[in-house]
């Protein structure tokens, strides 16, 4: 009996031990998991099974919620794109106003290489054949022809294009032109043109205004025996992913 | 049957034990249901069950008490095992014997003081106001079982 009663004194002793041991020094938590055990609330546990049917309706009513809002914040999301659009295009007018007349491209016409628009509004609206079109970023092109409520742009992107530009940093002036990429003629050898100087148009010819901003210089090529750099530039406005365009008024 | 007494008797104390903040209490100081049960049982009954009984009560009544695990069973089953050992060196019907429930209560109720209290400056204060007070409070409980234990043996 003596030895019996020792012996499971020193189990109980050990068994203390370690959970005071495991507690003190150590993220091992027995002691609360035996009291998890012992103090399991069997009530809590049926109502929650019993519950399990609700749960189940509210379940699927929260995914025909999450549905509806799924789509009202696409449409958010649309109406937001389109709220920042129009604060351009407005912002856009009030820095030039009577000048300029902003018009939706209803159709682009690429004919082969050469890419075209046809604007919503024509010579009802004071669209003018020649008048220089331009976007949020920079020029576009010009108006080729002009209809009642209709217009034709010619793009940047037209073999027949070429438009007086100029560099900012050194004043050199050159022809904008197209073949597949906008490259810059006519600047000499001795200018100091590097990537990333910004052309402007130079205001020469009786189209398009001085100053507007047309790109970046892309890359300079110097050639052997000839005259002009080679200049490839980026312009700044996107062309294929115009809505708006604005055509300013002679 | 045996063992349901105890369990029975183990609850009980331990329910006591619990709500004694609230039922027994005297000022400051309150009868250890528990103590008192692990004594008896040990001294007069069987050391066995004392044994296990300390352990398994120490366990559930630290659940709510900010210690950690393990050290109320340490407590509980250590004070078995002294009750045990000086069990047959005592004359355990005579009311004399009832300074070793004083002991152990003190002494227990020492180291629960030692374990709460954050300044030990103010131990000897507690052992004033506070154990001894407990401790002669609960040897007139055991008094008063003893006697009951007494009669029923004569």
């Amino acid at each position: 009996m003596k030895k019996k009663f020792f012996r499971f004194y020193i189990l109980f002793v050990f068994i203390s031990l370690l959970f005071l041991i495991c507690e003190a020094f150590s993220d091992i938590k027995l002691g609360n998991k035996c009291y998890a055990l012992l103090t399991f609330d069997f009530r809590n546990f049926c109502s929650k099974f019993l519950k399990s049917h609700d749960l189940k309706e509210e379940n699927s009513r929260l995914l025909e919620k999450i549905a509806v809002l799924s789509y009202e914040r696409q449409l958010f999301n649309e109406l937001k794109k389109e709220n920042q659009e129009l604060k351009e295009i407005i912002e856009f007018r009030f820095n030039y106003p009577k000048l300029i007349i902003p018009a939706d491209i209803e159709r682009r016409m690429p004919e082969e290489v050469n890419l075209s628009f046809q604007i919503g509004k024509g010579y009802s609206h004071g669209v003018e054949r020649n008048a220089a079109v331009i976007g949020f970023e920079g020029i576009v092109g010009k108006v080729l022809k002009s209809g009642r409520n209709t217009a034709l742009i010619q793009t940047l992107k037209n073999y027949n294009s070429a438009i007086s530009v100029k560099d900012t940093k050194n004043k050199a002036e050159g022809i904008l032109r197209w073949n597949k990429k906008f490259f810059v003629e006519g600047i000499p050898q001795y200018v100091d043109l590097k990537k990333g100087d910004t052309l402007v148009t130079s205001g020469k010819g009786s189209v398009f205004p001085k100053g507007l901003p047309v790109g970046v210089v892309n890359d300079v090529k110097k050639k052997l025996n000839e005259y002009s750099l080679e200049v490839e530039i980026e312009p700044f406005e996107d062309l294929d992913r115009l809505d708006v365009v604005f055509i300013i008024k002679k | 049957m045996k063992i349901a007494i105890l369990l029975f008797l183990s609850l009980v104390s331990l329910f006591v034990s619990l709500n004694s903040g609230r039922i027994l209490i005297v000022g400051s100081i309150s009868i250890k249901p528990i103590l008192i049960l692990l004594y008896f049982v040990t001294l007069y009954w069987n050391p066995l069950y004392g044994l296990f009984a300390g352990f398994f009560l120490g366990f559930l009544y630290e659940i709510y008490l900010p210690v950690f695990t393990g050290t109320y069973p340490l407590i509980f089953s250590s004070v078995v095992f002294y009750l045990h050992l000086i069990e047959r060196k005592i004359f355990k019907l005579r009311y004399n014997s009832l300074f070793l429930l004083f002991l152990t209560v003190f002494f227990v109720g020492l180291v629960q003081i030692i374990l709460e209290v954050e300044k030990l400056n103010s131990i000897p204060y507690a052992v004033l106001t506070h154990l001894i007070p407990e401790a002669i409070l609960n040897s007139a409980v055991g008094f008063v079982i003893l006697y009951f234990i007494k009669r029923y043996r004569d």
